[in-house]
């Protein structure tokens, strides 16, 4: 009690965006003591740092309804495609379908955000309900992992 | 039986749905797709090796055998249209699963197994047979 006094004293709010999707993921969050942003009822992000300095962001975010399931989409950018154009091919865009056959717990895609820019990421959904602190850590950990490998792979860190 | 078995069984008894042993680590859905179309959903083991950590389970539909393209590669065009699809797809994403067959266009979902729940199993196969189903439709053909 005390401790909502003085937040609420202070002006602080842990989740100025209260819903289940955000209480569900902070409450994850606090579990797993990760430095997390709530940007809306919606988007979540998590900042990680790797021991070689590197950073990684993580994006949670509440896409939808598939069947009366909640659905979440984790996922963490590699690059804007337009940073790395001269590398996009038949060849690359083969790889990572390939990749994907590989590594069945993400997946790679082009997300394209505001109808305009495209970004490379990886990808993983889960459903809400069912979603348990340890499923959220694993995904949250394979694409921030697979992203910044990719992203170092062309030499980057920004994201 | 294996726990990949006994959990996959018990899902599937749970939805009424028939499972076909092809393997001690691969099972077969079939589905009925309307409109005299089927589609099959294989559903694939593959142990972690760790006791600490759970093994995976990938839940799987052929859309496409790629033996008939240049170097059993998609055109890039074609590549990056199903990336971009991967990000809008809950569930389900495209990938070109590599066999002793040669490559196939796959709509594949991966799971753990430990945390792969009945309700995640029906929804991830019925989203990737639908991916799948909906893919050999638009090129005229009915395979898998």
């Amino acid at each position: 009690m005390l401790k909502v006094i003085k937040k609420w004293l202070s002006g602080e709010d842990e989740n100025q965006f209260p819903s289940p999707f955000t209480n569900k993921i902070l409450q994850y969050c606090n579990a797993l003591d990760w430095n997390v942003s709530i940007h809306s009822e919606m988007h979540i992000t998590v900042g990680f740092s790797f021991d070689d300095d590197r950073t990684q962001l993580v994006h949670i975010s509440h896409t939808g309804q598939i069947a009366e399931q909640e659905i979440l989409q984790i996922s963490s950018a590699v690059a804007k495609l337009d940073d790395i154009e001269d590398q996009l091919d038949q060849d690359f865009f083969n790889e990572l379908l390939k990749l994907n056959a590989l590594a069945p717990n993400y997946s790679w895609a082009i997300e394209t955000i505001d109808e305009e820019v495209e970004y490379l990421v990886a990808s993983s959904d889960q459903v809400l309900d069912t979603l348990d602190v340890n499923e959220l850590a694993a995904a949250v950990y394979i694409v921030a992992g697979a992203a910044d490998e990719m992203e170092s792979r062309f030499g980057l860190d920004n994201y | 039986m294996s726990k990949f078995l006994d959990t996959i069984v018990s899902h599937a008894n749970q939805l009424e749905w028939t499972l076909e042993k092809l393997s001690d680590a691969r099972l077969r859905l079939s589905f009925n797709m309307g409109e005299g179309r089927s589609q099959n959903v294989l559903i694939s083991h593959y142990p972690n090796g760790d006791e600490d950590s759970s093994d995976l389970v990938e839940i799987a539909s052929a859309a496409l055998k790629m033996d008939g393209f240049p170097d059993g590669k998609l055109g890039a065009e074609m590549a990056k249209k199903l990336l971009k699809q991967n990000a809008t797809t809950a569930f389900s994403s495209w990938a070109i699963e590599d066999t002793e067959d040669g490559p196939y266009l796959v709509a594949m979902s991966g799971w753990m197994l430990d945390d792969l729940d009945a309700e995640e199993f029906e929804l991830a196969a019925l989203i990737v047979a639908k991916a799948a189903d909906e893919m050999e439709g638009t090129l005229g053909i009915d395979n898998f």
